[in-house]
Formats: C-alpha cells, sequence, structure tokens
C-alpha cells in the first residue's frame, strides 16, 4: 500500500455537497480494490480537489474514482507522511 | 453516459444562479411595502429557462418573512379557452386556506359575487341575479380580499404563464395593478421565445412595463451555473464530458438539461426540445404512451378519474401503465381533489398533444366531451367545464353538439363576466348555425334569443361594431310578431350604433324602436325603448325633442315599477332642463337619477354618467365651487366603480377645470399630474393638454401652455366638440396675445371661429370672441395711427359676434356673460376712451363668479383705465394692490409681473401697508385668513364662520380656498391639522 495525492485542476459544478457526494460514492466503491479514500480538501473558487488516498497502486486508486462517479484526477502524486 | 440519474430526482433541489434576479425582485417587494404601493413586475424569459422556479423560490423566501402568496395560473389558450383561470385557482387555494367563513368576510360587501367563480362559496352565500354592475361588483370583492390581506402582511400575487392571459383576466389584472391599496406585489411569469396567444398580453405588457419598468429577465444559465445545476441534481459533479455534451445541447436552459439528464441512457441526443421530449417518450412502454397521449388531450392537469374514462384502459392496468411516466418524470402527482396528474412542464404536454394523429385526436376528444357531458365533476373545475366540453366536441369534429355546448359555455362565461370569452363561444355558435343544417340545430331557445345574446356580449366585450351586425342578424330572424322583441332589438341596434360612432343611424334605428314597440298595454319595453331614444337626442344636442320623450318615459317606468329606466331617463330629463335654462330643476333630475343608479347599482355607467352630467350642467351654469365638487367626488366614485382608465381622465380634467377658475391651482395642477400619470389616449389627452394649458397660462408659464395647447390643436384637429374647441382656441388667443405675437393671436381666432361653426352655445364660444376682442385692442393700441382704425373695427367685429351668440342661446351663463363685458371694455379700450368703471364693473362680476385671476385682471385694467385717464389715483392705487395680491395668491406670475410694471410705471407702492404676518407664520396669511382659519379648525361651517366674522359665506369660502392654496392643503380637513400642528389655530379671532 502506498500514499497518493490525487489532483482534480478544475471540477465544474464543485459544491461542498457535491464532493462530500462524491467521496460518500469512492466509500462505497474502495473496499472492492483495497483503496482507502482518507480525506480531501477542495476549493469552491477554482474547482481545485485534493484527494489523500492509501491505495495499492496509483491504477487502483483511478479506478475507484472511475466507477464511483467518473471523476478522474489531473494528476496522482505519491506522496509520504511527513 | 448510463447510469448519470443515481437519485430519484429530475430538478435540482436548490435554485442555481438567479441571485441578481431574486434581490431585484425581494427588492420590489421592499418598495411596495415601504411605500405602501403596489409593484408590477414581469418574469421574463424562454420556455423552460426557470421562471416559475425563480418566482417559487422568490415567494417561498417572501413567506418565510411573512408575506403571504396568492398563485394562479394561465390556461394555454389552443388547450381551450378558461376565463378568469388564474383568478380563479387563486381564490379556490385561498378558500382552501383560509375557510370560506374568512374570505367571505374579507370580500365585504360584494362578497356574493364571488360565487360566479368559486361555486363552493355558495353554500353560504346566495348566487345574485348578473347585472350590468356585477364586474364591478367582482371586482371590488376581489381587491377588497386582497387589501384586507395585505393590511395584515404583504401580499404577492403570482399570476403564472401570462401569454396564455384571457382578455378579461388581463382587464381584472388592470384594473388590480392600479386599484389595490398597497403593500402588495403583482408578478407576472412570461414566455419571451413565442408571440403570446391574444395580442392584447403583449400590449398589457408593454404598458404595465412602460409604466413600472420592472421587468426581470431570467437568462440561461452559464456553464458554470449549469455544471452546479447538474452537480446538485446528480449529487455529485458532472464528469466534463457529460457537462460537454448538455451544455452543447441546452445552452444553458435548466428544463431542457433536466430532460436530456432523464434520457441519459439513449445514445443519440436530439437537437431540438421537442426532439427530445419525443425521444423521452419512445422509451416508455405502448400502454404507458397510450395513457399519456390521452392525458395530453384533457390538458396540462388531468384528474385521475377523467384519464380513466378516457383512456379506457381498466383501473388496475392505467396504474401500472402511468407508474413509468411519473417514475421517469414526466408527470408529476397530486393528491387533493380525488387524484390528479400534472404533466411536469408545459412543454411535455404540449409536444405530446402535438404528436397526435388526426382520427387519435378526435376520438380522444370525443371520449373526453362524453365524459365530461355525463359527469361534469369529473374536470374538478365546475366554472369551466362548460367551456372544455364545447371545446372538446369542436375538436371531435361534431358539429351538433359542439353548437349545443358553446351556447351552453357562452353563457357561463357571460355569468362570469368573461365577456371577450363569452363572445368567443357565441362566434363559433354562430359559425356552426351557418354551417349546420337545420335538423342539426339542437338550441333550448329561437335562434334569435341567441343572436341577440351574443350581440349584448358583444357590447359587453366593447365590440360596438360586432354587437351592431349580430342584432341585425337577430332581427332578420325574428318573427316580428314577437313586437316587443323585434322593437326593442331595434333599440338595441341603436345603443350600439351610438357606440361605433354612428351617430344618425342610431337616431333612425331608435325612430325604428318607437315605432314598433306598442304603446298599449304600458310595459317596461315601452319606457327602456323611449328613454333610450331620448338619451341620444340629448347627447346630439337636440334638447327640446329629447325633454317631452324623458318625461313620457319617466310616466311609463313608474308605471310598471321600473325603476332603473326611471333612473337612466331622469338623467336625460336633468340635462335637457339644464341646457333650456331649467338649471335647478335639471340638477334635482340628475340628483336623483344618480340616487336611483346607486340604489339599483345595474348599470355602473348610468351612476357616471349622472355625475359627469352632473359636472357639465353646473360648470356651465358657472356654479364652479358645486361642479368642482361633484367632480372631486366623481374621481373616488368612478375608481371605486372599477372605471378609472375610462373615466378617471375626463373626471380629473372636469374637476381641474373648476378648480382652476376658482384659483385653486395648486389642487388643479395635482389633479392633472394625477391624469398624466394614467397615461391618457384619444380624445382624453387632448382633453388633458388642453385643460393643463390652460391652468399654465393662469399660472403664467406661457411658454409651456403654448406647447401644450398646440399639442391639443394638433391632436383633436378633427374634434367637432364645442366643449373642447371653444376652450381651446380662446386660451390659446389669449396664450399668443400674451407673449406678443397678435397677428398670430388674431389668425388663430379666426381659426377657430371657423371650427365652431357660428352655432355653438355661448358658454363655448364667446371665451374665444372676448379673446379674440382683446387680442385685437392690443394691436390697436400699439399700432398707433398706422393700422390703428382697421384694428378697432376687429375688435368692434368680436364684440356683435359675442352679442349675437348671446342672443341666439336659450340660456346664457353668467362667465359668457361677463366674458361679453371684457369684449366690451376692450373696445372702448381700443377706441381711446378706456372705461374704468365698467372695467370695475366687470371686476365684480368676476369676484361674484369666484374666479379671482379674471378678477385680477379686470382689475388691473380699471387700474391702467383711471391712471390713462387721470383718473383717481388713490382708488387706482387700491385696484392695482388687490389685483396684484390676488394674483399673487394664486399664482399668476404674468399677472403679477403686469401689475407690478403698472405700479413702477405709475409710482404707486404695492407694498406699503405694514405687514401682516409674523416671522412665526410662515404662510403670510392675512389676519382675516387667520381669523377663519382659526373658526374651520374648530370645525365651524362657512356658513358659522360667515355669521361670526359678519360676513357672507361666499367670502368666506373664498378665504377657505385661499388657505387650502397657501397651506397646500387639499381637503378642510387637512387645513384644520395643520392649523393645530403649527399653532395656527389657537390665535383668537380679532373682533369684527
Amino acid at each position: 500500500m502506498a500514499l497518493f495525492m490525487d489532483v482534480h485542476d478544475r471540477v465544474e459544478g464543485l459544491t461542498a455537497e457535491a464532493v462530500a457526494g462524491a467521496h460518500a460514492k469512492d466509500l462505497e466503491v474502495q473496499d472492492r480494490y483495497g483503496v482507502d479514500y482518507r480525506q480531501y480538501w477542495f476549493d469552491e473558487g477554482s474547482g481545485k480537489v485534493f484527494c489523500l488516498v492509501d491505495a495499492p497502486d496509483a491504477e487502483a486508486a483511478a479506478q475507484v474514482h472511475r466507477e464511483a462517479h467518473g471523476l478522474v484526477a489531473d494528476q496522482l502524486v505519491p506522496v509520504q507522511e511527513g | 453516459m448510463t447510469g448519470e440519474v443515481t437519485t430519484n430526482r429530475a430538478t435540482s433541489r436548490r435554485l442555481v444562479g438567479r441571485e441578481r434576479e431574486l434581490a431585484r425582485l425581494e427588492a420590489l417587494l421592499d418598495d411596495a411595502i415601504a411605500d405602501h404601493a403596489v409593484q408590477t413586475v414581469f418574469v421574463e424569459g424562454e420556455a423552460g429557462v426557470g421562471k416559475t422556479r425563480t418566482a417559487q423560490e422568490f415567494a417561498s423566501r417572501a413567506a418565510a418573512r411573512g408575506a403571504n402568496v396568492l398563485v394562479g395560473r394561465c390556461v394555454a389558450f389552443g388547450e381551450q379557452i378558461l376565463p378568469y383561470a388564474p383568478l380563479v385557482e387563486l381564490l379556490t387555494d385561498l378558500v382552501r386556506r383560509l375557510g370560506a367563513a374568512e374570505v367571505i368576510r374579507l370580500a365585504g360587501h360584494a362578497a356574493p359575487e364571488l360565487t360566479r367563480w368559486i361555486p363552493a362559496l355558495a353554500d353560504s352565500i346566495p348566487v345574485p341575479e348578473p347585472t350590468r354592475a356585477s364586474a364591478s361588483l367582482l371586482f371590488q370583492a376581489v381587491s377588497a380580499m386582497i387589501d384586507g390581506l395585505s393590511a395584515d402582511a404583504p401580499v404577492i400575487v403570482i399570476v403564472e404563464d401570462l401569454h396564455w392571459a384571457d382578455r378579461s383576466t388581463l382587464e381584472f389584472i388592470t384594473l388590480l395593478g392600479s386599484h389595490l391599496r398597497g403593500d402588495t406585489l403583482l408578478v407576472f411569469t412570461v414566455r419571451t421565445d413565442e408571440p403570446p396567444g391574444d395580442a392584447a398580453v403583449g400590449r398589457f405588457i408593454a404598458e404595465s412595463g412602460r409604466r413600472s419598468g420592472q421587468h426581470v429577465v431570467i437568462e440561461r444559465l452559464t456553464r458554470d451555473e449549469q455544471a452546479l445545476q447538474l452537480s446538485d441534481i446528480l449529487g455529485v459533479p458532472p464528469r466534463t464530458a457529460l457537462l460537454d455534451e448538455i451544455y452543447e445541447r441546452a445552452e444553458g436552459n435548466p428544463f431542457f438539461a433536466e430532460e436530456l439528464l432523464v434520457l441519459g441512457s439513449s445514445g443519440e441526443l436530439p437537437a431540438t426540445i421537442r426532439d427530445l421530449l419525443l425521444a423521452r417518450l419512445e422509451e416508455l412502454a405502448p400502454a404507458t404512451r397510450q395513457a399519456l397521449r390521452a392525458a395530453s388531450v384533457i390538458g396540462r392537469r388531468v384528474p385521475h378519474r377523467l384519464l380513466e374514462r378516457v383512456a379506457d384502459i381498466p383501473a388496475p392496468a392505467i396504474d401500472a401503465a402511468l407508474r413509468p411516466a411519473v417514475e421517469h418524470h414526466v408527470l408529476l402527482t397530486e393528491v387533493a381533489d380525488g387524484g390528479a396528474y400534472v404533466f411536469r412542464h408545459a412543454l411535455l404536454q404540449e409536444a405530446i398533444a402535438g404528436g397526435l394523429l388526426p382520427g387519435e385526436a378526435a376520438r380522444l376528444h370525443r371520449r373526453v366531451a362524453e365524459a365530461l357531458t355525463e359527469s361534469p365533476d369529473l374536470a374538478n373545475d365546475l366554472v369551466s367545464v362548460a367551456g372544455r366540453i364545447a371545446r372538446h366536441w369542436d375538436a371531435a369534429g361534431d358539429g351538433p353538439r359542439a353548437l349545443t355546448a358553446a351556447v351552453i359555455a357562452a353563457r357561463v362565461a357571460a355569468r362570469a363576466l368573461a365577456f371577450s370569452e363569452s363572445l368567443a363561444q357565441y362566434e363559433r355558435a354562430v359559425s356552426l348555425l351557418d354551417a349546420l343544417p337545420d335538423e342539426d340545430v339542437h338550441l333550448d331557445e329561437p335562434c334569435y334569443l341567441v343572436l341577440w345574446s351574443a350581440a349584448e356580449v358583444a357590447h359587453l366585450a366593447a365590440r360596438p361594431e360586432r354587437a351592431g351586425e349580430l342584432i341585425r342578424r337577430a332581427i332578420a330572424a325574428v318573427d316580428p310578431a314577437e313586437q316587443h322583441h323585434h322593437g326593442y332589438m331595434y333599440e338595441r341596434l341603436g345603443r350600439y350604433l351610438w357606440m361605433a360612432a354612428e351617430g344618425e343611424d342610431a337616431l333612425v334605428a331608435y325612430e325604428r324602436a318607437v315605432e314598433l314597440v306598442p304603446a298599449e298595454p304600458v310595459t317596461s319595453w315601452r319606457a327602456a325603448v323611449l328613454s333610450g331614444y331620448s338619451q341620444v337626442l340629448m347627447l346630439a344636442g337636440r334638447f327640446e325633442e329629447s325633454l317631452p320623450l324623458a318625461r313620457e318615459a319617466i310616466e311609463l317606468a313608474r308605471q310598471v315599477g321600473a325603476r332603473s329606466v326611471e333612473g337612466h331617463a331622469r338623467n336625460n330629463l336633468g340635462v335637457d332642463l339644464s341646457y333650456l335654462g331649467e338649471l335647478e330643476e335639471g340638477i334635482a333630475e340628475l340628483r336623483m337619477s344618480r340616487r336611483i343608479a346607486e340604489e339599483e347599482f345595474e348599470d355602473v355607467d348610468d351612476i357616471a354618467r349622472a355625475i359627469v352630467n352632473l359636472h357639465s350642467a353646473l360648470f356651465d351654469a358657472g356654479r364652479m365651487t358645486e361642479s368642482a365638487d361633484v367632480a372631486l367626488e366623481g374621481i373616488g366614485v368612478v375608481e371605486s366603480l372599477g372605471l378609472k382608465h375610462r373615466k378617471g381622465v375626463w373626471c380629473r380634467c372636469d374637476a381641474a377645470e373648476a378648480l382652476l377658475h376658482l384659483g385653486r391651482n395648486l389642487e388643479a395642477t395635482r389633479l392633472l399630474d394625477e391624469a398624466d400619470a394614467l397615461e391618457p389616449a384619444g380624445i382624453d389627452a387632448v382633453r388633458v393638454d388642453l385643460i393643463s394649458g390652460m391652468l399654465l397660462f393662469r399660472l403664467g408659464d406661457l411658454d409651456r401652455a403654448r406647447s401644450r395647447l398646440e399639442a391639443a390643436r394638433h391632436a383633436g384637429a378633427r374634434l367637432l366638440d364645442g366643449q373642447m374647441l371653444g376652450p381651446l382656441y380662446a386660451t390659446l388667443v389669449e396664450v399668443l396675445a400674451a407673449v406678443g405675437e397678435l397677428d398670430e393671436a388674431l389668425a388663430t381666432a379666426d381659426e377657430g371661429h371657423a371650427k365652431l361653426h357660428g352655432e355653438e352655445h355661448a358658454v363655448f364660444s364667446v371665451p374665444l370672441f372676448a379673446a379674440a376682442a382683446s387680442a385685437a385692442a392690443a394691436a390697436a393700441t400699439i399700432g398707433g395711427r398706422r393700422g390703428g382704425r382697421a384694428r378697432v373695427d376687429d375688435v368692434l367685429i368680436w364684440v356683435a359676434r359675442s352679442e349675437a351668440s348671446i342672443a341666439r342661446s336659450r340660456s346664457v351663463n353668467p362667465v359668457a356673460l361677463a366674458e361679453y363685458a371684457v369684449a366690451k371694455c376692450e373696445l372702448t379700450d381700443a377706441a381711446g376712451d378706456p372705461d374704468s368703471a365698467a372695467w370695475l364693473a366687470v371686476a365684480e362680476q368676476w369676484q361674484d363668479l369666484q374666479d379671482p385671476f379674471r378678477e385680477a385682471q379686470a382689475r388691473l385694467r380699471a387700474a391702467g383705465a383711471l391712471l390713462a385717464t387721470g383718473g383717481d389715483r388713490t382708488t387706482a392705487a387700491l385696484e392695482l394692490r388687490t389685483a396684484w395680491t390676488t394674483a399673487e395668491r394664486v399664482g399668476a406670475a404674468h399677472v403679477v409681473h403686469l401689475a407690478e410694471d403698472t405700479a413702477k410705471r405709475a409710482r404707486i407702492t404695492l407694498r406699503d401697508d405694514p405687514p401682516e404676518t409674523s416671522d412665526d407664520d410662515p404662510y403670510h396669511l392675512t389676519r382675516r385668513e387667520q381669523d377663519v382659519l382659526a373658526l374651520v379648525a374648530e370645525g365651524l361651517t362657512d356658513r358659522a364662520i360667515g355669521g361670526r366674522l359678519f360676513i357672507s359665506h361666499r367670502t368666506v369660502e373664498r378665504h377657505v380656498s385661499n388657505l387650502l392654496a397657501k397651506l397646500g392643503a387639499g381637503r378642510r380637513s387637512e387645513l384644520t391639522a395643520i392649523a393645530y400642528r403649527d399653532g395656527l389655530a389657537h390665535r383668537t379671532p380679532a373682533a369684527g
């Protein structure tokens, strides 16, 4: 398992409610792929979203997003807890 | 695009965007509350853009702030004619919320009229017989109800889909906009991407919108907003590809976007919303589509039990068929009134109905007509069911049944006072009568009675030409053995022709009516025919012929107890008598006719007519104060009768004209401002320009006076009415003379003389001739030796014309006589022999007539004559001072200026009295005025004040009108209030 920070550059129609909805869907789907979407941060004005995800690999993390709501991250950066 | 719709929602929960629009609506509501006013606003935009949604959001926010929200929808014109649909819906809803008893209490005395729209109320109050006053009463009931509600909390009235409004509804809401008390916002939603069903809608929006300037345009959503909308519906932000696809097609239209989202699973996306909606239907099972097609024929709102009958699908099967339509957000469900389906958007119903095959449509319409005929309660709306049935038979192509149903629907609409809609149904019936063979005509009364009713409805819908055509057909169809009907229909023809400005033909029709209706035995028919004939003769100025007919009509009406006819005839008699010199008797008749009209309350026009005629009689008799009082009261009366637009401008001009003669110029100005604000057209506009010109002339604002009078001359070029032409040309001549354009003034006088044909009543012509004499005299004086003589002859001609006109008239009013005296003084002035005594006598005449402006003019001329002839300087100074103070008091700037000029040249001091007023009196009241004010504040009548101060009550009246002007008060009660507020009432009246 590795930690990744995924970055959505600009999600259109972004609201707190909708991003929470999307996260909830991730949680429904993620177990099948052994993925854990831990936390997310967003900015309504710019549409930027960052998700901290614990996943076997980058592809598994992306697959959860794809299946849950279709909003695939623009970048997926491996990170370490500091 | 599979699986996008993961919630059970087709519509976003919160309203996306629109904050600016909502803020504007809220600001308007705030204005309405702060000013206690009525605001009107149009929420406009294309179909599906979210007008209703925005209005609803605004309403629910306002409701949270305590506002009372009333909502009614107009129903598609192409679907069926539903007179007053939005108002009926709104009231029905209100009865549901507040209960019948509360609604009846709020509606006040006119509450029984509401049963026309809400049959359920008939359990609580009796249904009144319809009369020509019913519309006015119904309006009073509704406005009293809204006013009652708005007294407690602000009211928002939302009328949806105004583009489908019927004419009756439009007239009603026009009145609401101008008559409601205040704290009320009227919101209309309007589609702008297609022309409205009725051109009248466009005019209404243009007119009201221009007045209020309030349009809130709902634009399409931006891409960001559309993304937010999708995000809210989906519960997650939309994928970019999905957003691209939807935004590309919906282009920001929220409804289109919703439909695209619901359609979701099908691959190919349609390009137009109609294609899209039909594609959506293709997705549904055949049984569901069949049920929806049947529903689309019924309307946007579909009662479940009716659909069951029409769709011809047994109960369990139809539920199964409809369920997918509900799940796919084509239909919404309603539980009220035994259950109903509502198409989620009007566009859905339109798309389905538009896709029906002709045979299929006819078959479905026949089923709806049969079902509703058998059980009208299936419609859930008893008022409109007759119209629905007629329309369905028509669409089913069943002529005989359509005819019978159209006549019933026409009668129902007329009872609901929806005259335009009633006429539309009658027109349908008349065209079916023409097309059907006799054996297919199944009516419960002879054909001529149907045509007669149609004519009367056309008359009430303000379509006099059509009324004339229909009544002619009725006359052709009646058996002449029906003598009373046959004759009386000619009376109706005469009335319609008069209204259509066909005066000569109207008189011929009335002659025929009198000939045909038997004199024996006495009937109300006979009385009505004679009274009608006397009215048109009176209107045509043939008073001598009108008078005996009016008397006979009164006698017959009394014999048979026809009180309304008696009142109508007394009105004619009153005018006849007044113009034939029997003023007191005439006034008594007019007052009685008004009382009868108010007691009977059958025809509101009769009340208005009595007031207008009484004013004219008093005014033309020179009884200005009484005439002003009648006209001022009339303004309030016609408004309470719902005649503000038809008569409000005219009554205001009547009042202003009397007031300006009385020197009550502030009041006159206010009334004319109000008249301007009503945006008068036609003859009303000419009259407002005329009276404004007269007022501005008296106020010395000569440039503006001239331009308004020129406007009246231009717009009224084809007028034939001496009552307008006389004062118009008289004042124009005076204005031109005052600015020194004497040749132009004299040319204008000639033009006016030609227009009057030399046959007018002296009251209209002599003021013009006197003005011309003054202009000619001024020209003679300036002309000096060269041409002076010829000018004096000119003056002589105008004096002679005045004299001839007076000799011709059977009764001469004192104003005309005073004007004639002015003309004679001008002649002696022009001849170089000014007669100060004659001018003083004229001044006294004007003083008796309570016309301070003319009085000041005459005193100024008297002073001038004294000074010119070396007469008594003390008298001259006194007259000059009186002229100056009088002119100053009424704001006659030009006369003030002339007086000051004369004083300067004669070295007379105008202000030699010690100041009578102290610094704490900002109104510069004379001591006498202070005394009168103190007594007014004590509540004394003019007569009582006169007794206290040893002066005549006429003089007191004059002081009171000065006080009104100086204190800027509109009414006596305001005087009292100001007197107490400013401590003017505590002064002890001076002795003597």
